[in-house]
């Protein structure tokens, strides 16, 4: 092997020799960073919602008369339609929801664990008609359903004792409960907002859904609350079907519906598209993040058999005399890549610094995710490999030059 | 040392064919110290080349230190090259990216002699040409006449039978030529064979034998003619 001479060689060309060390060293610290990104979001786009979205329908309707400004008509439609819904062919559960999850629109509260001095946690939350667990199709963990009986009464729009705070049971997602109830004891206990004007006592746990805001830190955390959602301006149902009803129920729905009441406006999308809908942004910057990968892989490996071309044509005399010493093809050969590899082994190295380091600089200022030595070592596996291939023609031209080159004199 | 036999050579482009040799057959004995001399263009550097393996021959046979070399493959070549030949050229061929210890190593780890034996030969070969406080010199910062005097320690580091020079003085002045010629002659006295292309009748002169070659034959100098050969057209190289 020639190592040591090779590097010394290297050293004595020193321009050319980091230009290609710095391009394979930032090309690495991007390649990464940009795989850290494109892995961390497919798998949370990947993620189980926790919900049959495949057969979740999602009704808006947009009211265009006054009439729904009545809080007593409102809720008289609103039973209607969840009466109409659920009566559709193939329709397993129907539910009003204020929100719709998965959609990147939502609500949030701050609770904290009833007695805690703790600061309050961000709860996206849902005000939801009865039946929500299994239209959403999620599992019950432990616990009970919401009943009619936590909802208010006919006429109220609130629950609150006599000491004017709002009390009500609530449903909760695992993830939520461990949050504030790190001893997993959650069931029937009860959680507060800041000024302890709110309480919700915990009747059950959800093992796991999604919220709006799926790829959040707190995408899993959710409340489902016993309050009937809609407004004069909108009002939003999930139909949940059976297995492939989706598209027979969505062709005939809206008729049925402004049947019903024909002063509004409806739209119909599935589950599913409303997640893909709140994806497209990141599935575009991971299609993005993913060419800028090619891109800089093949900018780079034109860069190595660019240079190892060079080397090869600059030196042809000199291989030639390599040659006439004794060098066999095969010694030519292994020059070369030697030289290919050390340049790209000593890149890759600072690279693996750089990549570190802008890691951590983009942690800091983006909360990105953290670099995976997995991760890395597979960069660097493959560089290499690409590095080696991009100088392999460069390479098999120089094992092709023929001794006799030596003598000559131009 | 050497025995060729009839050995051609023809360059061929679309239109034209150059004989480079032409049946040329000539003998050089071991230890002898031998001048190839002639015009430009009389396959002096062709004749050379095939005496080095450096380039192959269209017919005739070439015997090496008593191997038959006209069939060898490219890598069995390359290993007589590496152990049996060493070659000094006119423009000295040194690596300039190389400091001097590095350019005389270069021919050793082809061998793949261990770090000892290696660091040993080339102490020992530049200390015969002179230059052995110049290790960790480049090229650039050497002479034209240590130039070449690290090529022939780079020649004579692997231990050749044979020194193939082309035109060794051809880039120095006449002091450094004769320096060099100091050292071939010292060289060829241990009993390595040289083999010295030059257009110098002088230099030649300093040699055992010389000879003339015109359009790739062996010439007789007072006949001015390619030299009339009876049976295998055998030269006789002599003084």
């Amino acid at each position: 092997m020639e190592f040591g001479p090779i590097v010394r060689s290297l050293f004595h060309n020193k321009t050319r020799f980091w230009l290609v060390t710095l391009e394979i060293a930032l090309t690495l610290a991007l390649v990464i960073n940009c795989a850290v990104y494109i892995l961390d979001m497919g798998s949370k786009m990947n993620r189980d919602t926790g919900m049959d979205i495949e057969n979740i329908l999602v009704v808006h309707t947009e009211p265009v008369s006054p009439d729904f400004k009545d809080e007593t008509f409102l809720s008289q439609v609103r039973d209607e339609d969840l009466r109409l819904l659920a009566a559709q062919p193939g329709v397993l559960s129907a539910t009003a929801f204020h929100q719709i999850p998965l959609s990147g629109s939502g609500s949030s509260a701050g609770r904290r664990a009833e007695g805690s001095d703790l600061n309050t946690i961000v709860i996206p939350y849902y005000l939801v008609t009865m039946n929500a667990l299994r239209t959403l199709g999620a599992e019950l963990e432990s616990g009970r359903d919401l009943m009619a009986s936590d909802y208010p009464p006919a006429g109220q729009d609130d629950i609150r004792d006599d000491d004017g705070v709002q009390r009500f049971n609530v449903l909760v997602t695992r993830s939520f409960a461990d949050k504030l109830f790190p001893d997993g004891d959650a069931l029937g206990k009860a959680v507060v907002n800041n000024d302890g004007t709110s309480v919700q006592t915990i009747v059950g746990i959800i093992k796991h859904m999604n919220n709006s805001w799926p790829t959040s830190d707190f995408g899993s955390d959710v409340m489902l609350f016993p309050l009937k959602p809609g407004t004069a301006e909108r009002m939003r149902y999930l139909v949940r079907t059976r297995p492939g009803g989706l598209d027979a129920l969505a062709a005939t729905l809206e008729e049925s519906m402004l049947t019903t009441n024909p002063d509004r406006i409806i739209t119909l999308t599935s589950l599913a598209e409303v997640r893909d809908d709140t994806f497209s942004e990141d599935v575009a910057l991971v299609k993005i993040f993913g060419g800028v990968i090619v891109l800089l892989f093949v900018v780079t490996s034109l860069g190595i058999f660019g240079l190892a071309s060079f080397s090869v044509t600059e030196r042809t005399r000199q291989i030639g005399t390599r040659r006439a010493l004794g060098a066999t093809r095969a010694a030519i050969l292994r020059y070369f890549l030697i030289e290919t590899w050390v340049i790209t082994g000593i890149g890759l190295t600072l690279g693996t610094g750089m990549a570190f380091g802008l890691n951590m600089a983009l942690a800091s200022i983006a909360d990105s995710p953290r670099l995976e030595l997995p991760l890395l070592l597979t960069g660097i596996v493959v560089f290499w490999l690409v590095g080696m291939l991009a100088a392999l023609l460069p390479a098999m031209r120089a094992m092709m030059v023929p001794p006799v080159l030596a003598t000559r004199t131009v | 040392m050497l025995e060729m036999k009839n050995i051609s050579k023809v360059y061929r482009t679309e239109h034209v064919e150059t004989h480079a040799l032409s049946e040329l057959t000539v003998t050089v004995e071991a230890g002898s110290f031998v001048a190839v001399m002639g015009p430009s263009g009389c396959g002096k550097t062709t004749f050379l080349n095939t005496a080095g393996l450096l380039d192959t021959f269209d017919t005739g046979t070439y015997h090496l230190d008593g191997q038959d070399v006209s069939k060898l493959k490219d890598r069995e070549m390359s290993r007589i090259r590496n152990e049996k030949i060493g070659f000094i050229f006119q423009t000295f061929n040194l690596i300039p990216d190389l400091n001097v210890f590095d350019n005389v190593d270069v021919p050793l780890r082809y061998r793949g002699m261990p770090a000892g034996a290696r660091r040993q030969a080339i102490q020992e070969s530049l200390d015969i040409v002179g230059l052995s406080s110049r290790l960790k010199h480049l090229p650039s910062q050497l002479s034209g006449g240590q130039q070449q005097r690290v090529a022939i320690a780079r020649a004579l580091a692997g231990t050749p039978r044979l020194i193939l020079a082309d035109e060794p003085t051809g880039n120095l002045d006449s002091a450094m030529a004769n320096d060099i010629m100091d050292l071939l002659e010292k060289i060829n006295e241990t009993g390595t064979t040289v083999i010295m292309v030059t257009h110098d009748p002088e230099l030649a002169n300093r040699a055992h034998r010389q000879i003339h070659l015109l359009d790739g034959r062996q010439i007789d100098l007072e006949m001015d003619e390619p030299v009339p050969l009876a049976g295998d057209r055998a030269a006789t190289v002599g003084e």
